[in-house]
């Protein structure tokens, strides 16, 4: 990115205590390193599934978990690099429900956002794994913190802006990043993506009504075209194929229910029209945000769908108790409703992933049992991706991705020490920290 | 937690009157007292916000002019800002209320306490120094350059500081010779016309105002000093000042502070260098340091913020608690009133359910000025003087997260 050069009374001061500088900040600060037999030993395994595990070792190889259990009953193999987390605690990479990880960089920047294609309020044909950025800054600087994977996703601002990604946040290049391509369709049923302002802006749709007929017509007219592609595809169909759609393709698999759909509505009427759509064409939803959605809370757990909630930071309308949003995740929880958190909130479209373990701990503070806070950034959302057999938690055969910290996952004060995605020990290094170790050996000249 | 002499175990603090009258493992509180029990709890000072611009509507910036000194926040102050409340909730209790950052020297702030509920006039921090904000960077040159304006470039940005200042000098001099006439007795001596955004800007060449300044990158901080060394002001902090970690060797010996992110970063081209290490690298480099919250968001959690700090660079317990209340103190230079729990200060204190940087944190109860404002245990609002009906902002009250100048 930026060039700089240090002024040449920055190198007279700094060549006196470059020696004196411990630079270790993470076993692996290298290389792409190939996924070898690992062994974590001796530290507190929070598995998400099977409680925690005091002392416990969690054994990888080939890229994926191949043991966990107590000291006393797990075998670390010969041969296997031993990193040794006494004192520490170890759990599973952590899952970011929505992100728009490698589709901006400098937000300001509009060259390098790729956000969200505004052209039109229905966009299921727009791939976000055609814009993901794989080599961006960002992501290092999320992953070391202990998130693994995320979902990617075009910004809400449509009413389908279009499909989503899973990736893991580590690999050579995109295609070894990118888990699942078009694993769900991005919708939203808010108020602000009627075109231009709303009433008086001009173009259709700009009501509330407006984008429910127009959503409505939309997969009508996929559903007609998913028949008319059948009929035209048995072997008495006579003459040339009907014109391949590519937006009403995309939306087949959602019709057919083989994908979710993650459907965004904030209030109560909101979130009651956009299910009562869904349900009508019968997508498979995820429910996204409810923010202002407290008064219907038994419906929505009526409706056996999972929830990403939130952001719990977004704002409390006036007049709302302070705690309102916070309190979101523990009471859907009560209901039995399952439920992913996200690092996603109200101060635009960029969030930082690195976040994520505190908003689960937020929830905690105002209700949420502990157990289920960690779940809803990691199990829940695997799940709610149809992945919970790969990620998601401390458990044999699952994706070898774990992460090794000195303290609560959930507590801002607790620094995570090292990461594995795929079995891997990533380089606990981003473009912060080598700024960071750039710059503290120069900033101390009287340090002896 | 006192953020002045260290975290005192099983301590109590006596409050009368409106004040700290004691503190330590035990106070000489009279019999009569009503006690609070806080055991098993955290205490600390009020949490101070040096960097808001809530309760101030659509009002943020008077992006009509690069300079605009005689702007008074004050004029824009709703004290029924849902934001405000969120915030008490959240134990803050004193705030700095900017102008917005379109305006090279944009407006003068009002410096409040957050006794959400009282009238406006009751709301005002009695007798704290005023504060003009001043912006550099990005934000102006790209809103002025928009229409064609100067400035457009870095160049023009501090051209046009350095122009209001010789302007500010020659009327404070029409004013002198004047002065001059009058106490020689010239009966016939008219005075200079006066004029509110000179007068203004003489006000910071005289010292009268803090001066606040919006400024990221490492050079701008280099340039900033050297512009107020040449025309005799001080600056009392820079703010967001995401690269401080770069020059923090330089600027500690100006006795200049920071008011800070904990770990935004990436959001403008300036921001792009931002690292979560800065606040403690900055300290440990000698400079003040507070971290704010710029955003009607983050002012509910500035205490995890806090938090953050000791996970990026290990500030220890007490350091990290001095960023969120006597150093925002310090830059909104009411360091001698609020921001610890000493002796003799405001009683503005809060009770913590846990440890406030720990992520499970909840402020239980607010006090200000030794009066009960929130209490989380009660039904509704838990506030105890407000009742009506709140504003919703107008504003996210983040003027920089998406460059401001709106």
């Amino acid at each position: 990115m930026k060039h700089r050069s240090l002024i040449p009374t920055c190198f007279v001061l700094c060549a006196g205590v470059v020696g004196a500088q411990s630079t270790a900040i993470g076993p692996n600060t290298t290389s792409l390193a190939a996924p070898a037999t690992v062994a974590i030993v001796g530290g507190k395994l929070i598995t998400v599934t099977h409680g925690t595990i005091e002392n416990g070792i969690v054994v990888m190889s080939g890229g994926k978990i191949v043991a966990v259990g107590s000291a006393a009953a797990t075998k670390v193999p010969k041969g296997a690099t031993v990193f040794d987390a006494k004192g520490m605690t170890v759990y599973p990479g952590l899952f970011d429900a929505e992100t728009t990880l490698g589709l901006s960089e400098v937000a300001s920047d509009q060259n390098n956002n790729d956000l969200l294609e505004r052209s039109d309020e229905i966009e299921p044909n727009m791939h976000v794994t055609d814009a993901f950025h794989a080599e961006t800054v960002r992501i290092p600087v999320q992953r070391i913190n202990g998130v693994t994977n995320a979902i990617v996703a075009p910004a809400e601002g449509d009413s389908i802006s279009g499909q989503e990604a899973l990736i893991q946040l580590y690999g050579k290049d995109r295609d070894a990043m990118i888990v699942t391509p078009d694993i769900a369709l991005e919708m939203s049923f808010d108020g602000a993506v009627r075109r231009r302002g709303g009433p008086g802006g001009g173009k259709f749709p700009s009501t509330h009504m407006g984008v429910a007929a127009q959503l409505r017509q939309t997969f009508l007219d996929a559903q007609n075209y998913m028949a008319d592609q059948a009929a035209a595809a048995k072997p008495e169909h006579k003459g040339p194929m009907p014109k391949r759609d590519l937006k009403l393709e995309a939306l087949i698999p959602y019709l057919k229910g083989e994908k979710p759909v993650v459907f965004g509505a904030y209030e109560s009427y909101e979130v009651e029209v956009a299910m009562g759509i869904a349900q009508e064409f019968h997508l498979k939803v995820i429910l996204n945000h409810v923010t202002h959605a407290q008064d219907v809370l038994d419906k929505i757990a009526s409706y056996k769908v999972p929830v990403i909630v939130g952001s719990i930071y977004d704002a409390p309308e006036a007049n709302e108790r302070f705690d309102a949003v916070y309190s979101l995740p523990a009471e859907l929880q009560k209901r039995g409703v399952k439920i992913a958190l996200t690092s996603m909130n109200n101060n635009g479209p960029i969030s930082d992933s690195r976040n994520l373990p505190y908003a689960a701990g937020y929830a905690v503070a105002f209700g949420l049992p502990y157990d289920e806070a960690l779940k809803a950034i990691t199990l829940n959302p695997a799940e709610m991706f149809g992945v919970g057999d790969k990620l998601g938690s401390l458990d044999v055969g699952k994706t070898g991705n774990v992460v090794v910290a000195n303290g609560d996952p959930l507590d801002v004060r607790t620094s995570v020490q090292q990461v594995w995605i795929g079995g891997v020990a990533i380089p606990m290094v981003s473009r912060q920290t080598m700024l960071r170790d750039e710059y503290e050996p120069l900033t101390h000249p009287a340090k002896p | 937690m006192t953020a002045s002499h260290g975290t005192i175990e099983h301590g109590s603090v006596w409050v009368h009157s409106g004040k700290i009258a004691g503190v330590g493992a035990t106070v000489n509180a009279p019999a009569g007292a009503t006690v609070i029990d806080a055991t098993g709890k955290y205490l600390t000072p009020g949490i101070i916000d040096p960097h808001s611009h809530m309760a101030l509507g659509d009002d943020i910036n008077e992006a009509t002019s690069p300079v605009t000194p005689s702007m008074m926040m004050i004029d824009a102050f709703d004290n029924k800002d849902a934001a405000l409340y969120d915030a008490l909730a959240a134990g803050v209790t004193s705030l700095l209320l900017l102008h917005g950052s379109a305006n090279l020297i944009g407006g003068q702030a009002v410096v409040i306490k957050n006794k959400f509920g009282l009238p406006r006039e009751e709301m005002l921090f009695p007798n704290a120094p005023r504060s003009i904000k001043f912006a550099s960077g990005e934000n102006p040159k790209r809103l002025y350059g928009s229409r064609d304006m100067l400035p457009s470039t870095r160049m023009g940005n501090f051209e046009v500081m350095r122009q209001s200042f010789e302007d500010a000098k020659v009327y404070m001099a029409s004013w002198a010779a004047y002065d001059a006439k009058v106490s020689k007795g010239d009966k016939d001596a008219t005075a200079p016309k006066r004029d509110l955004k000179l007068e203004a800007l003489s006000d910071i060449l005289k010292g009268k105002l803090l001066v606040q300044i919006h400024c990221y990158r490492a050079d701008e901080f280099l340039t900033e000093e050297a512009i107020a060394k040449e025309y005799g002001f001080k600056i009392r902090a820079f703010h967001h000042a995401l690269e401080m970690y770069k020059v923090g060797d330089k600027i500690a010996p100006t006795g200049t502070a920071i008011a800070t992110f904990a770990d935004w970063w990436g959001y403008k081209d300036e921001a792009w260098d931002a690292i979560p290490w800065n606040a403690v690298m900055s300290m440990r480099e000698g400079v003040r340091v507070a971290l704010k919250s710029d955003s009607n968001d983050y002012v509910r959690r500035l205490n995890q913020e806090a938090g953050k700090m000791v996970h990026y660079g290990g500030a220890t317990e007490d350091e990290a608690i001095t960023m969120i209340t006597l150093n925002p103190a310090w830059i909104m230079g009411v360091d001698d009133r609020v921001g610890s729990i000493d002796k003799g200060k405001d009683a503005d204190l809060v009770i913590w359910n846990v440890d406030p940087l720990s992520i499970y944190a909840r402020a239980e109860k607010v006090y200000i000025d030794g009066d009960l404002y929130f209490d989380s245990s009660l039904t509704g609002f838990g506030t105890t003087k407000f009742s009506g009906v709140m504003h919703t902002a107008g504003f996210s009250g983040a003027d920089d997260e998406d460059g401001g100048a709106q």
